[in-house]
């Protein structure tokens, strides 16, 4: 059979000597080549960085040391650590995290890892894009007051730091082109350069979920799978604002050009008096824009090592995952007594896609199974990212 | 005068397929036109797309499937007005994935005006119809000699052209055929969006002798496109297919092509009767298309598309009493450049990468057999290289074609 | 009221346009008839008759009979200082930058919302901490006008920094850059005082919502739990993205001052706190951070909007307040 095929149609092939030949060229313009090793598999599109502070090992390691300095605040009490904290995925386990003041932040800390890949840097900032900028609200923000650096104790914040032997060879081999780069006036920039640097470089991508879109087909329990089917259903609605390998539609790398505005959502967990606010101050975009059909719109987080963040939403009002769970199920939370009375349900604002669903509690376990598959336990293990001022703990998290 | 009837009526796969214009001697027509075909393997697997490497694709070009399948069903109705005026409304099916694409649509729907005298020279008209740039995009697939359609017209044009639109032209006197059509853009590579639409220009020569008849033809066309999706596979809300138990299925790629596409093109076609019997035929048209653009997708992804893409076909064939044998081979080129952070996904998620430097290649060998007046059946060789691999496949099919109103009469009007 | 400048203008006249022909430039820089004449104009600030003097307490402060407020901080920018003729034409005043015409630390020269100047009038260290002096200290506007031969009624400022340069990156890293093109937009690179602002704790910009703060005005008050009454200006209700130039704000809340019967030689500028809290009880926080930092719905804010004459909700912009600018004679 096949050799009468080929007789017949062999010969008709003879019409078409001589034709050119098909090319593709293809040129991404250098965008997944980086002298830095991110420590994260080659899938995973690289970030974008500014041109003014090209991420270095030696910038990342003195952002370590920083990250992970008391002494980088006003009275030495508080370091980045103090709300990012690497076994809960850097986030602090409380609703709202205490400055060195006493102030309550209104907003419950996040997680870091892979904030190099977010659009927006915050809950409900449009305009923060950079970790730079971001990164003097903690250290010098007044409202609420974090780290407490200010004016007058700025200079005594640095010499605490300028004492310290290991800073000497940090900044040195982290500014290499600066002749005096902790004491001269560019010292704060590289503070603040280092510590992005480091965050920029915290990669989060070893769950076993990736392991499981890798192919390893076991990476799953049967029930985290049957999560992940709910996740990604038409019935619960999950992955439009969570959804690729940031697991967040707040992404950006550098194969995109973002071309919508950056992704906020109001998803109903408030309706103070019926028309539709949130407790101030934490009013979401609207914060900002003063549009009331910004009022609670908040970032989709990343749901990447979401099983160790709790609690949960922009002030931690939420304590679990099943929760959080049941409020999306409810299309809303509505709050029956005290001063945030109201039903979020009705909130004018709610995304569409959020939507009431009926779900058992044994589909609940399910997703929540899905979600804690997202959890990378090589991350919040890894001694790259540890305390360098400490040895390494002897401690497996892995369960 | 059975015998000259039915040898008009067979001819049609062979030689030109005229623009029908009902004529005031036979002012109303129905026509009924259907394809059944029996292919013995799939183009490609359930839950996969078909794209053919180097290559952005889109409209109705549906890959050919194993089994039976209704390739196309039309059913049109022509009225003349009065001297100047007709109406034309064709309704069909095509082949496709799936059911929601397989539905019957409203193919053509133009009324048409005849100036000065009633047989022109000058025609316009104006409505839903079918392109009549290049005379292989316009034909059904009752009339051409293969079962499936040129492969560059499924690339370039996404197989079928049916635009709202308007025409004006010079028809077929003193054996020349010019004009130009202006279209919406709601066929493929055109999109109906603001800055969207397509038009086209196009002449054509035709001579008939005693012996020897042939046509020729230039022509060109520019669409414009804005956030192009593939609608066949794509376009809107995407989901990721459901999949039985052992197969893997993973959500399309909605990667979309805003930008302008410059196609243009040569046909010719030479019938040559040596006796009584027998008619020699050879066909062939070379097409060039410039895609010049941006690639992007929802999530901010672009990269800059400068594509050349050139393809064609050439078909000799033999007509001995009521067979015709064919033999149809084909090819495409293509030369790419995507630019952008992007490119490396977004070429190979559009289906413009081309790791293996692939040309696509497809060989048609066919026995057509008019059985009855109106019944052919039809027997393929399909030697199918479009994909890096390579495809052999059977086809068994049955041609239904008759003019159902008013009767046995006259198929078409004649030009002086 | 003549003013006559020749004196000053013969012994720093600055050239340009001077060279004897017959140009006339609209956009300042002076000509033959109107040389430009050198011009600084101090400004103070005082809670009340008394001087600002970081950690001096001052009895009285805010309504209600008032309470203790201890002086914290008050500085301030202003940009596009210009002079009032009699027949109403405004004459730019051309902010002066260092020898070498760049901007320095406290000047960004240049005239409209070219000029820009960051007015420190804080007497201690930073942070009107300690007894060293702040290194900021600027109590002054430098710069030449062409008024020699004007008839000048009033002088004209903004308070703020312009809208063009309010979203800039403070901490100078990187200029805006135009969207269509990605190339940098020109001038968008933080320098001077903005620049100043954004290093460090440099105090007047909003990290948190990319912009400058355009005056900071705070008392300690010792008997409210807040501790500090804070009044932080700057525009609110802002959208778009500001690393493409693209953030624009509903409401700038860059007030508008005109002050009567100025005479450079003769005058300074004294920016009053305590009529600016006259309208607050500092000892009361009703909503949102303690005093006011622009929030639309911080109720703080209404007094002291109505005295900046800047609108706000709920505001009664017809009130008589006492005015927070307002001339002093020159010793």
């Amino acid at each position: 059979m096949n050799r009468l095929f080929l007789a017949l149609v062999l010969p008709a092939s003879l019409l078409l000597s001589g034709c050119p030949d098909s090319s593709t060229g293809i040129d991404d313009q250098g965008a997944s080549v980086s002298d830095f090793d991110w420590h994260m598999p080659d899938w995973v599109p690289l970030p974008v960085e500014p041109d003014y502070n090209p991420i270095t090992e030696a910038k990342f390691q003195l952002g370590r040391y920083l990250f992970y300095d008391t002494d980088l605040s006003s009275d030495g009490s508080m370091s980045c650590e103090s709300c990012h904290q690497q076994d809960k995925a850097f986030t602090d386990g409380v609703a709202r995290p205490t400055g060195v003041t006493g102030m309550i932040h209104p907003r419950n800390s996040q997680s870091i890892a892979n904030a190099a890949w977010v659009r927006t840097l915050t809950w409900g900032n449009p305009t923060l894009t950079d970790i730079e900028q971001q990164i003097v609200i903690p250290l010098f923000g007044i409202d609420p007051v974090e780290m407490g650096v200010n004016e007058a104790n700025q200079d005594l914040v640095l010499s605490r730091l300028q004492r310290k032997t290991e800073y000497q060879t940090l900044f040195a081999e982290a500014f290499p082109d600066q002749s005096d780069p902790m004491y001269d006036e560019q010292a704060w920039q590289n503070i603040i350069h280092a510590l992005a640097s480091f965050v920029r470089g915290m990669t989060s991508f070893g769950s076993n979920y990736d392991l499981y879109t890798a192919g390893q087909s076991d990476a799953l329990s049967t029930s985290a799978k049957r999560g992940m089917n709910l996740f990604n259903s038409e019935k619960l609605e999950c992955f439009h604002c969570h959804e690729g390998y940031t697991l967040t539609a707040s992404v950006r790398d550098r194969r995109r050009t973002p071309n919508i505005p950056a992704p906020f959502f109001n998803t109903g967990l408030y309706n103070i008096d019926g028309i539709s606010a949130y407790p101030e101050p934490n009013t979401g975009k609207h914060e900002l824009t003063g549009k009331t059909s910004d009022m609670g719109l908040f970032r989709p987080q990343s749901l990447r090592n979401i099983a160790l963040t709790a609690p949960y939403n922009h002030d931690g009002s939420t304590a679990t995952l099943r929760e959080v769970i049941l409020n999306y199920a409810a299309g809303g939370r509505n709050i029956t007594s005290g001063p945030n009375t109201g039903d979020g349900r009705m909130n004018i604002n709610k995304d569409p896609f959020i939507v009431s669903f009926t779900i058992t509690e044994q589909e609940i376990e399910d997703v929540v199974a899905f979600l804690e598959s997202l959890t990378d336990y090589e991350f919040i293990n890894n001694p790259r990212y540890a305390n360098p001022w400490q040895p390494p703990k002897d401690q497996d998290l892995t369960p | 005068m059975i015998r000259r009837l039915s040898a008009a009526l067979f001819l049609a796969p062979a030689t030109a397929s005229a623009h029908y214009i009902p004529s005031t001697d036979v002012p109303t027509t129905v026509d009924v036109g259907m394809v059944t075909t029996w292919r013995s393997s799939s183009l490609i697997n359930d839950y996969q797309y078909w794209q053919v490497p180097g290559t952005l694709m889109g409209g109705h070009a549906w890959p050919a499937e194993k089994g039976v399948e209704v390739d196309e069903m039309t059913l049109s109705l022509a009225h003349r007005l009065d001297q100047n005026l007709y109406g034309v409304v064709e309704v069909g099916s095509h082949a496709g994935d799936s059911d929601d694409h397989g539905g019957v649509e409203l193919e053509h729907a133009y009324v048409g005006w005849v100036c000065c005298s009633d047989y022109g020279p000058w025609v316009a008209e104006v409505g839903r119809m079918s392109a009549l740039f290049s005379p292989a995009l316009a034909e059904h697939a009752t009339q051409r000699l293969a079962s499936e359609a040129p492969l560059t017209l499924d690339v370039l044009f996404g197989r079928h052209f049916h635009d709202d639109g308007a025409r004006l032209w010079w028809h077929e006197t003193g054996g020349i055929s010019a004009g130009a059509e202006i279209w919406r853009g709601k066929a493929y590579p055109a999109t109906d969006t603001s800055d969207g639409g397509a038009w086209d220009v196009f002449a054509r020569y035709n001579w008939r002798g005693e012996r020897l008849s042939w046509e020729t033809g230039a022509w060109f066309y520019s669409a414009a496109a804005e956030a192009r999706a593939d609608h066949r596979y794509g376009g809107g809300h995407q989901h990721v297919p459901v999949a039985p138990p052992g197969e893997t299925a993973t959500a399309f790629s909605d990667i979309r092509f805003t930008g302008d596409s410059d196609i243009y093109g040569v046909h010719a076609r030479v019938n040559y009767r040596l006796s009584q019997d027998i008619t020699l035929a050879l066909d062939g048209e070379w097409i060039h298309a410039n895609l010049d653009g941006v690639l992007h997708d929802s999530i901010g992804r672009q990269a800059d598309l400068d594509g050349d893409q050139s393809g064609g076909w050439i078909q000799p064939s033999l007509r001995w009493r009521r067979h015709t044998f064919g033999v149809r081979a084909e090819y495409l080129t293509t030369d790419n450049t995507v630019v952008g952070p992007a490119a490396p996904q977004l070429a190979e998620e559009s289906g413009l990468a081309n790791p293996d430097d692939h040309d696509p290649r497809r060989f048609t060998v066919i026995w057509h057999w008019q059985w009855r007046d109106n019944i052919a059946l039809r027997a393929e060789a399909i030697r199918d290289e479009s994909l890096t691999e390579t495809d052999n496949r059977w086809t068994l099919g049955v041609i239904w074609r008759q003019r159902l109103w008013p009767g046995k009469t006259k198929s078409s009007h004649h030009h002086r | 009221m003549r003013a006559t400048f020749l004196a000053i203008a013969g012994i720093s006249m600055v050239v340009s346009g001077c060279g004897g022909s017959s140009s006339s430039s609209s956009t300042g820089g002076g000509d033959d008839i109107n040389p430009d004449v050198s011009i600084s104009i101090p400004f103070n600030a005082t809670l009340g008759n008394d001087a600002f003097e970081c950690g001096k307490e001052y009895p009285g402060i805010g309504s209600n009979g008032g309470n203790i407020a201890v002086a914290h901080d008050a500085r301030l920018f202003i940009h596009n200082v210009r002079f009032v003729t009699n027949d109403d034409r405004e004459i730019p005043m051309v902010l002066d930058g260092d020898d070498n015409g760049e901007a320095t630390a406290q000047q960004k020269p240049g005239e409209g919302i070219e000029g820009i100047a960051l007015l420190d009038l804080r007497d201690k260290g930073e942070g009107c901490t300690s007894d060293d002096a702040n290194p900021d200290y600027n109590d002054s506007v430098t710069g030449t006008a062409a008024i020699a031969n004007e008839n000048i009624k009033a002088l004209r400022f903004s308070v703020g920094v312009p809208a063009k340069y309010n979203h800039i990156d403070a901490q100078g890293n990187q200029p805006q850059l135009d969207r269509e093109t990605g190339e940098p937009i020109a001038g968008t690179v933080a320098e001077g005082p903005l620049a100043a602002s954004g290093m460090g704790a440099g105090g007047m910009h909003w990290s948190w919502a990319m912009g400058y703060v355009h005056a900071r005005i705070e008392v300690e008050v010792p008997s409210a739990d807040a501790g500090i009454f804070y009044v932080h200006l700057g525009s609110t209700e802002c959208d778009g993205e500001a690393s493409y130039a693209e953030r624009v704000c509903a409401n700038g809340n860059r007030p508008e001052v005109e002050l009567n019967d100025f005479n450079p030689e003769l005058h300074g500028i004294n920016v009053n706190l305590a009529a600016l809290l006259s309208g607050n009880d500092i000892t009361v926080n009703q909503g949102g951070p303690a005093g006011c930092m622009s929030g639309l719905t911080d109720l703080d804010c209404i007094g002291i909007f109505e005295r900046l004459e800047l609108p706000f909700p709920d505001a009664d912009m017809t009130g008589d307040y006492p005015a927070v600018f307002s001339t002093f004679e020159l010793q």
